[in-house]
């Protein structure tokens, strides 16, 4: 039997693995992803304490809240993502000098 | 049966999150990613999450119809840097302990209290319980869409 320590251990993995994509990303998508990563491990982890401590109605409400923070930084990131890419294209801002 | 399909989604999660964290190629972390929010979408339907679960599997979806559909566009906005990531493969393993025992912490006092109720969370419930979250979902939906369309028409525009 599946317990909860199962879904934690998983969340725990996938959230370490999103912090280690986000420390280490060098393009702009990465970023994004790793978000969604973090996001993704923080849902399984209130799905499973609410699944398991009884199906309260708090759990629903607090996975809809994340849900809606995650796809909003989702479409966030994208629309920024494109718009500093078209701002480059354009020459609207100057590109960052490299360090040295 | 459920423990099966619980380590056949699990094994497809870390899979794509080891494929989305160490991948060389942008491509290939996008792709992963699709595959993760599927895994995910089935360790919430083994937690009786059915809703979510399908509103996961239809933004998934449609994710990769996009990715599939607008592959040229994509591929103009993803610069391949070529560079690896260097792997530190103890740093991760303690950020994921501190992570689980951060995550235990709330838990470890009712834990012999738990048990997982199959109680009734049917698609019945869309029209009463959830009705708030629909309109809400709905609402963003109509922002992403939106604005979507605003970035394709600026490009068609320039």
């Amino acid at each position: 039997m599946t317990g909860i320590n199962y879904y934690i251990f998983i969340s725990a993995l996938v959230f370490g693995l999103g912090l280690y994509t986000l420390l280490t990303a060098k393009e702009a998508i990465r970023v994004i992803i790793a978000l969604v990563m973090l996001f993704s491990a923080s849902l399984i982890n209130i799905a499973a304490f609410s699944g398991f401590w009884g199906f309260n109605p708090e759990g629903q409400l607090i996975m809809f809240a994340v849900t809606t923070v995650c796809l909003l930084n989702l479409a966030a990131g994208i629309v920024l993502f494109v718009n500093n890419f078209k701002m480059y294209k354009n020459n609207l801002i100057k590109e960052p000098d490299p360090v040295e | 049966m459920k423990e099966s399909l619980f380590y056949i989604f699990a094994s497809v999660t870390l899979l794509a999150a080891f494929f989305a964290a160490f991948s060389g190629e942008v491509k290939t972390s996008l792709k992963a990613a699709v595959y993760l929010m599927s895994g995910i979408t089935g360790l919430l339907l083994l937690l009786n999450f059915h809703l979510f679960g399908l509103f996961l599997i239809l933004f998934s979806l449609l994710l990769f119809s996009l990715v599939i559909l607008l592959k040229e566009r994509i591929s103009v906005y993803l610069h391949d840097t070529g560079a690896v990531a260097k792997v530190n493969f103890v740093s991760l393993l303690l950020i994921s302990l501190i992570s689980a025992i951060l995550a235990g912490l709330p838990g470890a006092a009712k834990w012999p209290q738990f048990d997982i109720m199959f109680g009734p969370n049917s698609i019945g419930l869309i029209f009463t319980k959830y009705f708030a979250a629909i309109l809400g979902i709905g609402l963003l939906v109509s922002v992403i869409i939106s604005a979507g369309y605003n970035i394709l028409k600026n490009e068609a525009a320039e």
